[in-house]
């Protein structure tokens, strides 16, 4: 019964993208707008299909139907409730039905929101992006990644539930569908800039309209990111956050050309320029989620958080092929529409910044993909084995990372088309004396290691500089009488507050990898021991007993405080020992427990691992404050572009505030026009803000 | 939006033009700054200072550093990183508590001991459990592609962007015609009602 209907559900969703795609098609073909419109109507289909579908699996889960192979697989009666929902993205098939979810849930907001331009002929291409791309993953889903497969013979009594590391923290419910919130977003942008090229309307009109949405793919791939680094170091246990593991890295090279997108962007919106490189960054940023998904579902590589073998991978490569060649051949075919009006005046400007960024973010990804890919290049072309791992991507990522630190610091501070040395001077002034006082101060403290002292001193010089746009801001907006918060919303200050999130979680990952220490103590109840100036009194052993979990707990007390428990557990039916750590947290440092070896009777010494790295909290609170100036910066800030900015010149005869679609709907191609002032679609026209 | 929300008139963005989202108040340009009170090698002496700090602090840190002959332990914690624990999958030696990475720390600290420098043991390891047990790939051969490619790609890609703005060198920044300044004005006009 669930089967069938989840099933159905599929059919549906799929029937409803390819019926979308073909009508959206055939009226764009044939310049028809009416059919273009109707083409939308299908974005409920697909929908529907996907809750649809959703429901029975998630049906299926909570009342045990064993029929379905995949429950049967991932879901066990003794599995507690929260991790029996979780259960429909714990493995293969289940994950790319919440995938498909997530596009379809995409798919609609996207047709809502735009549905009053739906005959707009821009529109409907990025719709039918959209539908050919959830094409795709149901027609996954119907065949051979089918999540609805039932036993052919009788069920089995009992499920086996899922990966034994699934059941043991909570963040396995926000994780991924974070992290799938983010991938997924990358869709939109991707499509609206398939839909630019394909109408040749080049300006920015695509790239403002789907600012917010890539912002929020952005800031849910960021958050969905931290928080598997959050969850690698409550559950895996041995205290790290991040492995420079393959699935990882597949996480990590779309954030990072989506973040070298979000800044180039703003060259373009302001100057007109970067066009092509930002037609390509976003194709590359949906290519490299595709790519990350083909590496996590198709077994080539060996990694913890790698889903089982499975034999779809070709297909995603296939789409892979589909994404960059027709990506890249539209790029090709509208080159001469794509030359920009004007170029960079000096490298000393805000726009020049923004370019280093972009180098540097580019190169990050370059090493990333690399580093990720080159076992597999090495073993198909020299047929021997070798190992890239975190040796090699902290040698080749710290210098960029210092670099990105610098720009940080330097970027906001930085005027449009070019700088002069005295207002440089007197903009960094503070900043760089700030940073030379820590870097100092650092010495004084007996730091001496020459990557740390840049960590901590050009993290200083990026906050403060960033701390210093956004005084000016906000005692610009009390200024103005409208409250000093105001100079925290908008896109750059909401920028600048996203730019300390990164310099609190680059100083905490500086300090937490350099000055970790992690060692064993074997200690008999009633024994204390110091280490690296914590001392850990093992209290006694303990059992612990739940339907979904049996473990074997260390009661330690840390620092003469709070009991820690770290664990050895069972969970459900599996005969897999997991270790579970304990964390004493503060904003100093963290003391990270584990068992490393049981007693072998009760009153017998236990052997633990203890990891004491300073400041990891921080990292977390970093992401919470990126996460917030995500927040701030999608809020509409103050208002003060006119149409007269260098970037946007008026069109005559140009009703400025009548028309709500915004620029999609006009398409003059962006001219030269005197100071390198650009014509082009205009965003700003409506509603504007008091 | 507000990330280039500051108002500008075509073409005036040259000089000082001020940062996003701040009101911070116009400053002179540097010719006011350069021909002003604070003349000759006086203005410099705050930028010296901070240098000087600077170097100095760098210095102390890089004289008083005790990596000349570092203990048997910190050698041995430098191998275990980039050794991979034989029974993971991506963790080193130094991180896993699994029992082979244990059992590989005692062998590594006791070559130490025994006088082996760090490549005799790397060695060793190799040619125990083959070339992939090493996480830092070798630096030669085909696999030092793997370091090589991302310095040449920065590389050209700095050339080209070095090559890009020579050539622009003394491209005049186009200024504002007065037919700029009129379309200028005229569209305030439209929009605020009056002409600034």
């Amino acid at each position: 019964m669930n089967a069938l209907v989840g099933h159905s559900g599929v059919i549906l969703a799929l029937a409803g993208a390819l019926l979308g795609a073909a009508v959206i098609g055939y009226g764009l073909l044939t310049g028809k707008p009416q059919v273009v419109r109707s083409g939308q109507v299908y974005a409920v289909l697909v929908l529907a299909g996907a809750v649809i579908a959703t429901i029975a699996m998630e049906r299926a889960l909570l009342t045990h139907d064993y029929s379905i192979v995949y429950v049967a697989e991932n879901s066990s009666r003794r599995t507690p409730f929260l991790y029996t929902i979780t259960g429909l993205w714990s493995a293969l098939a289940g994950s790319l039905l919440l995938w498909g979810l997530v596009l379809a849930g995409y798919c609609a907001a996207m047709v809502w929101h735009f549905r009053k331009r739906a005959q707009d002929s821009m529109v409907g291409w990025a719709t039918l992006v959209v539908y050919l791309v959830a094409a795709f993953f149901f027609a996954l889903l119907v065949s051979p990644a089918n999540p609805f497969r039932t036993f052919s013979g009788a069920p089995p009594a009992h499920g086996l539930g899922p990966n034994v590391l699934l059941q043991d923290n909570p963040l396995v419910a926000i994780h991924p569908p974070m992290l799938y919130l983010g991938f997924i977003g990358f869709t939109v942008p991707f499509a609206f800039a398939i839909a630019s090229l394909a109408t040749g309307r080049m300006g920015e009109g695509w790239q403002i309209e789907t600012r917010r949405w890539t912002l929020f793919a952005w800031a849910c791939l960021t958050i969905g990111i931290l928080l598997g680094a959050w969850w690698s170091y409550q559950v895996l246990g041995w205290g790290g956050f991040w492995g420079w593991d393959p699935v990882e890295n597949a996480a990590l090279l779309p954030w990072l050309t989506a973040t070298a997108y979000l800044h180039s962007v703003m060259v373009q919106e302001r100057r007109g320029l970067l066009r092509v490189w930002n037609l390509s960054l976003v194709i590359a940023t949906f290519a490299l989620t595709i790519l990350g998904t083909f590496l996590t579902r198709s077994g080539v590589i060996v990694s913890v958080h790698a889903f089982s073998d499975s034999n779809i991978g070709p297909l995603f490569l296939g789409l892979l092929a589909a994404v960059l060649v027709s990506g890249l051949g539209l790029i090709a075919w509208r080159g001469d529409k794509l030359r920009s009006p004007s170029g960079i005046d000096s490298p000393l400007s805000r726009e020049g910044a923004f370019l280093a960024n972009n180098l540097v973010f580019s190169a990050f990804a370059f090493v990333v993909l690399l580093g990720t890919l080159f076992p597999l290049l090495y073993q198909a072309l020299a047929g021997g084995q070798v190992t890239v791992g975190a040796p090699y991507f902290d040698t080749m990522t710290m210098p960029l990372g210092l670099v990105l630190l610098v720009l940080i610091g330097v970027g906001p501070a930085l005027p449009w088309r070019k700088a002069s040395r005295a207002t440089m001077g007197h903009r960094l002034a503070v900043p760089a004396w700030a940073a030379v006082i820590v870097v100092a101060a650092c010495v004084a403290g007996g730091i001496r290691d020459l990557a740390d002292l840049a960590a901590f001193g050009l993290g200083t010089f990026a906050a403060v500089s960033n701390l210093r746009q956004l005084l000016l801001a906000a005692r610009a907006s009390h200024a103005r009488g409208q409250g000093a918060w105001r100079g925290l919303v908008g896109r750059a200050n909401g920028g600048m507050v996203v730019h300390l999130g990164v310099v609190v979680i680059a100083v905490a990952l500086a300090s937490a990898t350099s000055f970790g220490t992690r060692g064993q103590v074997r200690l008999s109840p009633g024994q204390s021991a110091v280490f690296d100036g914590h001392t850990l009194t093992y209290v006694g052993p303990a059992t612990l007993r739940t339907p979904a979990r049996t473990a074997t707990l260390a009661r330690v007390r840390v620092d003469g405080g709070g009991i820690f428990t770290p664990a050895v557990s069972y969970y459900g039916t599996s005969t897999e020992a997991v270790g579970t750590p304990a964390i004493d947290s503060s904003v100093i440092d963290d003391v990270y427990l584990t068992i490393d070896a049981l007693p072998a009777h009760p009153r017998g010494p236990v052997t633990l691992g203890v990891v004491v790295q300073p400041l990891v909290m921080w990292l977390w609170v970093g992401g919470a404050v990126l996460a917030a100036g995500a927040l701030l910066a999608a809020i509409p800030g103050r208002r003060r572009r006119l149409p007269t900015d260098p970037a946007s010149g008026v069109r005559h005869g140009s009703r400025p505030s009548s028309d709500p679609a915004g620029g999609v709907q006009e398409s003059p191609a962006p001219e030269l026009m005197g100071a390198g002032a650009v014509v082009r679609e205009g965003p700003r026209g409506g509603g504007e803000e008091p | 939006m507000a990330g280039t929300d500051e108002v500008a008139v075509a073409g005036e963005a040259g000089g000082a033009g001020e940062s996003p989202g701040s009101g911070e108040p116009r400053r002179p340009s540097d010719d006011d700054i350069g021909s002003g009170a604070r003349a000759g090698w006086r203005r410099h002496l705050p930028a010296v200072a901070l240098v000087v700090l600077l170097l100095g602090s760098v210095t102390v840190a890089l004289a008083t550093s005790q990596s000349k002959s570092p203990s048997f332990e910190r050698q041995a914690l430098a191998i275990e990183h980039d050794i991979r624990c034989p029974s993971c999958e991506a963790l080193s030696v130094a991180t896993s508590s699994a029992p082979t990475a244990v059992t590989l720390r005692r062998v590594i600290l006791a070559r130490l001991r025994s006088g082996q420098s760090a490549r005799e043991i790397e060695d060793y390891v190799v040619s125990r459990y083959g070339e992939g047990i090493l996480l830092r790939p070798p630096s030669t051969g085909l696999a030092g592609l793997v370091w090589w490619l991302p310095a040449l790609a920065a590389l050209a890609a700095l050339a080209a962007l070095a090559v890009f703005f020579w050539r622009r060198r003394g491209v005049d920044v186009a200024r504002p015609s007065d037919d700029d300044r009129e379309l200028v004005r005229r569209a305030r006009k439209e929009r605020l009602g009056s002409a600034p």
